[in-house]
């Protein structure tokens, strides 16, 4: 039982992190990655090697109907294609890389392979060659292959300098080290939206600095520590002014949300530079302050770890993502993917106790909820197998924050009720 | 990998993966030390015959609760202290030097039908402590008698409870008690529901570490407010000023302890302010036009019936789809 703290709102007292660790720290090649062959969402990727193939980093390995392509993110020889479980969706075809000694493919190759020319591609027609798809969409939820050739009607475009969970810094430290190039090369990207307003979010403790560096061409938006106004879809709605539905992708609405990396990759595709490296924050018990590393995609958990001379079987739970909203593993041979920006680790004695005791109807939750919602009645709704009334309670709003779990004194399953209604509620219904 | 997953055994679990350290035994222990200054006070003021009934009230309880468990074998346990402060409370509304057997009523009343019968905290519609209580005053109002508990007490003050000489005497009654001494709870009253200075410390306590939400009392007090307001306006002969109602019995006490219990209070904003209007307008009316003084703790079940009803009037939710044509 702890004491302190009280005096806080119950949503206030989310641990803020200690800062991150400056600077990011490059991890080499592991010996094998594991590249699954989907991302989040509807997206799947038809292999374009088979096993006993040679292949050179850079070099496209599967590529979807609409052109977007994924790439070995190693050189060497591909050792099979097989069935993996990535943090979000199970039963993945994957390729297996076992590196080798093979020269890396120059940009210029890398557009040939994609039936493109250097120098006559369209900048969209690059960046989907380089593995990164349409930037005016969002990682997760949002994910769907059917945006047009051109870009849709941008009115807004939110350079997001950081990211939502508290433990997760990759994005902030990638803004620091790239501050220049994001400012010299955000013209290309932004004269494809001329009519956008271009926002870029920061730390508060980083706005002079975002300030001075970004000037007046972009609108500097300092957002404060606490983790519910972090929360990302609350808050662009709220600063673009735009009501965009938690159902609605953004870009339906016209806003298009870039974190700083997607950002950079969007303008070093333009160059013909793949996106295969990504930064992953690892945080929680080993780590004193959040610590960014940057991988090959489908380097395993358990390799980021090893390399800084942890192991997961001494930990409780490994969770890809941040402590509020991250997926716990069920095994640290996870392949990291574009999307997945953090891992956490909780020690053994660190785990939260699921009692799950009957719910007082306190109202914490339902007054910690950024969505407003009756979490109080919703889960008890669910609970008791009402799952037609659970809907009339709009679980369609939820955020998946995770606040109201946080804060309920029962320690019930929360997000979980709520989930269940969003996903089964309609059939019920 | 799939089938026989290599690697490390780890827990797996549905985020969030930190959690508050809040717990519903601390709950109920911020509301002990919320209440403990008034029953600190009490035994400070009228000695072992409060400790007793104290003591007798919280042991009957958490015997009752684990009893009970026993037997219906619910989610609530004793475990978690809700047992405690439902005796604590009961207690501080008897009188002092209260039978036994009236004490242990009470705590039966109040922690088996009001609570174990529901199924636990969080299950009854109405606060067991003013059933327990409610039970009582209909059964053996005579037993609740405060003044004659207090027959050996030498205070310089009017020695009738003042919410009954308002019965008698109507607005007249006012002038018959130094509100200095209402607030420091010299006055005729139970075990501690009259020291209105201490429970009001207990009150900012809970205010302070987010037990209760502001609403409710603010309501409460409004309500009590407007009440005294009204019945001035009606009928003058009656209506006593607003401050010797807020200072006179247990409305301090309704208002912090009662309307707040978190299981029978509405969760948003609104709701709550409205319910605790409710409350402190129901007490004043009954107060001052029932037979019995006594049954001003039916103001709380009522205004707990209509707590469900009240928190329909929630919020809408944000990020909701909107008529794209509008």
């Amino acid at each position: 039982m702890t004491w302190s703290s009280l005096w806080k709102t119950p949503a206030a007292r989310v641990p803020r992190c200690p800062e991150g660790t400056p600077g990011i720290v490059e991890l080499p090649d592991p010996d094998e990655v594991v590249i699954p062959l989907e991302y989040p969402g509807q997206i799947l990727f038809r292999p374009l090697v088979q096993a006993g193939d040679q292949v050179a980093r850079y070099q496209p390995i599967g590529r979807s109907e609409r052109g977007n392509v994924v790439h070995a993110s190693i050189g060497g020889r591909v050792q099979e294609i097989r069935a993996v479980w990535t943090a979000r969706s199970f039963h993945v075809p994957a390729v297996v890389i076992r590196r080798g000694a093979v020269a890396d493919l120059t940009p210029a190759e890398v557009l040939v392979r994609c039936g493109l020319e250097s120098g006559t591609a369209s900048r969209i027609d690059a960046m989907r060659a380089c593995g990164v798809i349409s930037p005016w969409t969002t990682p997760g939820r949002n994910h769907c292959e059917s945006d047009p050739g051109e870009f849709p009607d941008v009115r807004h475009l939110v350079i997001e300098g950081f990211h939502e969970e508290p433990t997760i810094c990759g994005f902030e430290q990638l803004l620091l080290a790239n501050a220049e190039a994001l400012r010299d090369g955000l013209p290309r990207l932004t004269d494809l939206a001329p009519q956008a307003r271009i926002w870029l979010t920061v730390r508060r403790p980083l706005k002079a600095w975002a300030h001075k560096v970004f000037g007046a061409a972009v609108t500097v938006v300092g957002v404060p520590d606490d983790y519910r106004r972090r929360l990302a879809r609350p808050r662009i709605s709220r600063l673009t002014g735009i009501p965009i539905p938690r159902t609605a992708a953004y870009r339906q609405h016209g806003v298009a949300v870039l974190p700083t990396e997607f950002a950079l990759a969007a303008l070093d595709a333009m160059h013909g530079r793949c996106f295969v490296r990504k930064t992953v924050t690892l945080a929680g018990r080993p780590f004193a302050r959040p610590l960014t590393v940057r991988a090959p995609l489908g380097i395993t958990v358990r390799q980021i770890l090893a390399s800084q001379g942890v192991d997961a079987a001494q930990f409780g739970r490994v969770v890809m993502g941040g402590p509020m909203m991250g997926h716990a593993l069920y095994t640290d041979e996870t392949p990291l993917s574009k999307f997945q920006h953090g891992v956490f680790l909780l020690g053994r004695d660190e785990l939260p106790a699921e009692v799950n005791l009957a719910c007082v109807n306190c109202g914490r939750c339902t007054r910690a909820c950024p969505a407003r919602l009756q979490v109080h009645l919703l889960a008890r709704y669910v609970e008791y197998d009402q799952l037609g009334d659970a809907c009339r309670f709009h679980p369609e709003a939820c955020l998946e924050c995770g606040l109201c779990a946080f804060v309920c004194p029962a320690r019930r399953p929360l997000v979980q009720l709520v989930k269940m209604a969003k996903r089964y509620g309609g059939v019920a219904a | 990998m799939n089938e026989t997953p290599a690697g490390a055994r780890l827990n797996v679990a549905e985020a969030p993966h930190w959690r508050d350290a809040s717990s519903l035994a601390q709950m109920q222990v911020l509301w002990l030390v919320a209440l403990s200054p008034a029953a600190i006070a009490s035994v400070t003021l009228f000695g072992q015959s409060a400790l007793r009934v104290i003591a007798l009230a919280v042991g009957a309880s958490v015997a009752l609760d684990v009893a009970a468990n026993r037997v219906l074998g619910a989610k609530d346990s004793a475990t978690n202290w809700s047992s405690v402060t439902l005796g604590l409370l009961l207690a501080l509304l008897l009188p002092v030097g209260a039978p036994w057997w009236l004490v242990v009523v009470g705590c039966f009343l109040t922690v088996v039908v009001g609570k174990k019968l529901y199924g636990g905290w969080g299950g009854y519609p109405v606060h067991p402590v003013a059933l327990g209580y409610a039970m009582l005053a209909v059964s053996w109002p005579e037993r609740l008698d405060r003044t004659a508990s207090l027959v050996g007490q030498a205070w310089d003050t009017t020695m009738i409870e003042p919410v009954r000489l308002l019965k008698t005497q109507g607005a007249a009654a006012e002038a018959a008690y130094a509100k200095v001494d209402l607030l420091l709870g010299i006055q005729v009253g139970g075990i501690g529901n009259a020291l209105v200075l201490w429970l009001l410390l207990g009150g900012f306590f809970l205010l302070l570490v987010r037990q209760i939400s502001w609403q409710i009392p603010a309501g409460a007090l409004a309500g009590v407010v407007l009440g005294a307001v009204v019945v001035r306006l009606a009928a003058p002969a009656m209506g006593a000023t607003p401050l010797f109602h807020l200072l006179a019995g247990s409305t301090v006490l309704t208002g912090c302890f009662l309307l707040t219990e978190v299981t029978t209070s509405p969760v948003n904003p609104w709701p709550m302010a409205i319910y605790g209007m409710l409350g402190g307008l129901l007490l004043v009316l009954i107060r001052v036009f029932s037979t019995n003084p006594e049954e001003a703790i039916f103001a709380v079940m009522l205004a707990n019936l209509a707590a469900p009803l009240l928190d329909r009037l929630a919020p809408r939710a944000r990020g909701l789809e909107v008529a794209r044509d509008a």
